[in-house]
């Protein structure tokens, strides 16, 4: 980013950006091999694993949809409680706002693990709540906290005006948040959503310590398969990089909507 | 300590126990102690990490001003590298991964170890991975003092390390005062993470407590209140510090 700036003004300095990134690349391009050839046997193990590991880290996906979707349902309705003209349900859901952004995620998780039984009682059946979607849950429920402070955010950032026109033009106040002030307010909110749904994703490893059996669990069960020292840091590296690969192109799309959108206003 | 803490006598406690209220860290020596050693290593690893994570965010933040585009870059990929992994993977990673090609030393129980154990390599990980944030934070509120600020204290004839020391940063200290209140609520939370390399912080501690005293649903609602008090706390005296430092005329960023 910074070298493009930098070369469009100063056309001189161009050669100079040019010879660092190809240093750059080259250097990347030598490290890559040396690692290969130092780790060769792993790397290749890793690659043979790579199918079933890829089908484990779809279940981390899957349970970053469902505690996203926790988050925007939850957060959405505390944030709009939050700018409440009622002061007593402003300030109820401010303090549970803070609580909800205040509790450890993985406490949230063994929280959501015991105090939730496998089975449900709905309308007269037993349903099974498997441990992936209570990890899911209990990674959702303190992200609404994040979500409610995003949307409060959001409507704060309407200028009192619209609410003014809106309401001369006799919409009430569900009409208006629904109508005028959220649909403003989605471009603001949509950026800071997307980074709580990267840290949400990041957070579904957290289920690796309760026995869900996702992309770590599932590396840790290959790797007890076949104990071998020299695989450590290779595997475990493996699910830096499939996490990266996956979580990286969404926080860059998030914070470049953030700088566009925000130039424009 | 336990019947220090709790000398009400066995009346009281067994009124509890039939309650559902099976609180043995009351009353149980070794739950005791276990709880207050967990919440001792909890503040120990926050308070560690937090000190590492604010040297990073100063170094990062200093270099991240460089004009060597490489300098940049590699401070860019590390806040990259650390924001968009799974802090668990980030621990794995370290723990197990380089954590096993250290050397073995013998510890003074006379057992072979290795040279960092769970404890180190947990500050050192909440370190980087809050570091990563902390040079965003600490960046963004030397941004954050006006540019005019800086040529006044030019036209002051202020040397560059003077309009840093008297003129910049106090006043980026104060700016960076409500982010470095949130980091710090986020290295306690993050520092139950630790739980998976076996380090015995509050959450490692009450896990084990609940798994032999059969009370997980006491345990849990006293870890979730004890976290939610600790962070509480600070986030009051981090407040209470911003206030103080106000300068009055000048709102924070």
């Amino acid at each position: 980013m910074s070298t493009h700036t930098i070369s469009s003004h100063r056309p001189a300095v161009a050669g100079a950006a040019f010879w660092w990134r190809l240093a750059g690349v080259l250097a990347l391009l030598a490290l890559a091999a040396w690692i290969y050839t130092r780790y060769k046997e792993p790397i290749d193990l890793l690659i043979a694993w790579t199918p079933g590991l890829l089908a484990s880290f779809v279940l981390n996906i899957v349970m970053g949809l469902v505690a996203i979707a926790v988050a925007t349902v939850g957060g959405t309705a505390l944030g709009i409680a939050q700018c409440s003209p009622h002061r007593r349900r402003a300030t109820l859901a401010r303090q549970v706002t803070l609580l909800l952004r205040n509790a450890p995620w993985l406490v949230a998780v063994f929280y959501l693990m015991y105090l939730v039984p496998y089975e449900i009682h709905v309308f007269g059946k037993y349903v099974f709540v498997s441990d992936w979607l209570k990890a899911a849950i209990g990674i959702g429920v303190p992200a609404s906290g994040y979500m409610s402070e995003i949307v409060r955010g959001g409507i704060r950032s309407i200028p009192l005006q619209q609410w003014e026109a809106a309401s001369a033009l006799g919409l009430d106040r569900r009409q208006i948040l629904r109508k005028v002030v959220l649909p403003q307010a989605l471009r603001s909110m949509t950026p800071p959503w997307m980074s709580l749904y990267c840290i949400v994703t990041l957070s579904t490893s957290l289920a690796n310590i309760l026995g869900v059996e996702e992309l770590m669990t599932s590396i840790s069960l290959h790797l007890a398969g076949d104990p071998r020292p020299e695989l450590l840091l290779p595997a475990h590296a493996y699910t830096f990089i499939v996490f990266f690969i996956y979580i990286y192109p969404i926080s860059r799309l998030s914070r470049r909507l953030e700088k566009k959108w925000s130039l424009k206003e | 300590m336990s019947a220090a803490l709790f000398p009400a006598g066995a009346a009281v406690r067994e009124w509890m126990v039939e309650h559902g209220l099976n609180l043995t860290i009351l009353w149980d020596p070794v739950d005791g102690r276990r709880f207050m050693l967990g919440l001792l290593l909890t503040l120990a690893l926050a308070s560690l990490s937090i000190v590492l994570s604010l040297a990073i965010g100063v170094a990062g933040a200093a270099l991240k001003g460089s004009r060597l585009a490489p300098v940049q870059k590699a401070v860019a990929a590390y806040v990259e590298v650390f924001r968009n992994t799974p802090l668990l993977a980030q621990m794995y990673f370290f723990f197990f991964g380089i954590g096993s090609l250290l050397p073995m030393v013998v510890n003074e129980q006379g057992e072979q170890v290795r040279l960092l154990g769970g404890f180190g390599w947990a500050v050192i990980v909440l370190g980087l991975h809050s570091g990563a944030f902390q040079i965003e934070a600490l960046r963004a509120s030397i941004d954050a003092v006006p540019r005019s600020t800086v040529e006044a204290a030019q036209a002051l004839g202020l040397s560059q390390l003077q309009i840093f020391r008297q003129v910049v940063g106090p006043l980026a200290l104060r700016n960076s005062l409500p982010a470095l209140s949130n980091s710090i609520a986020q290295t306690i939370k993050a520092t139950s993470v630790a739980f998976a390399i076996a380090v015995p912080e509050l959450t490692y501690a009450c896990n084990r407590i609940w798994s032999d005293s059969f009370n997980v649903p006491v345990m849990i609602q006293i870890l979730l209140a004890t976290y939610l008090l600790l962070i509480g706390g600070v986030s009051a005296l981090m407040r209470a510090i911003e206030r103080r430092l106000q300068m009055p005329g000048v709102q924070a960023a």
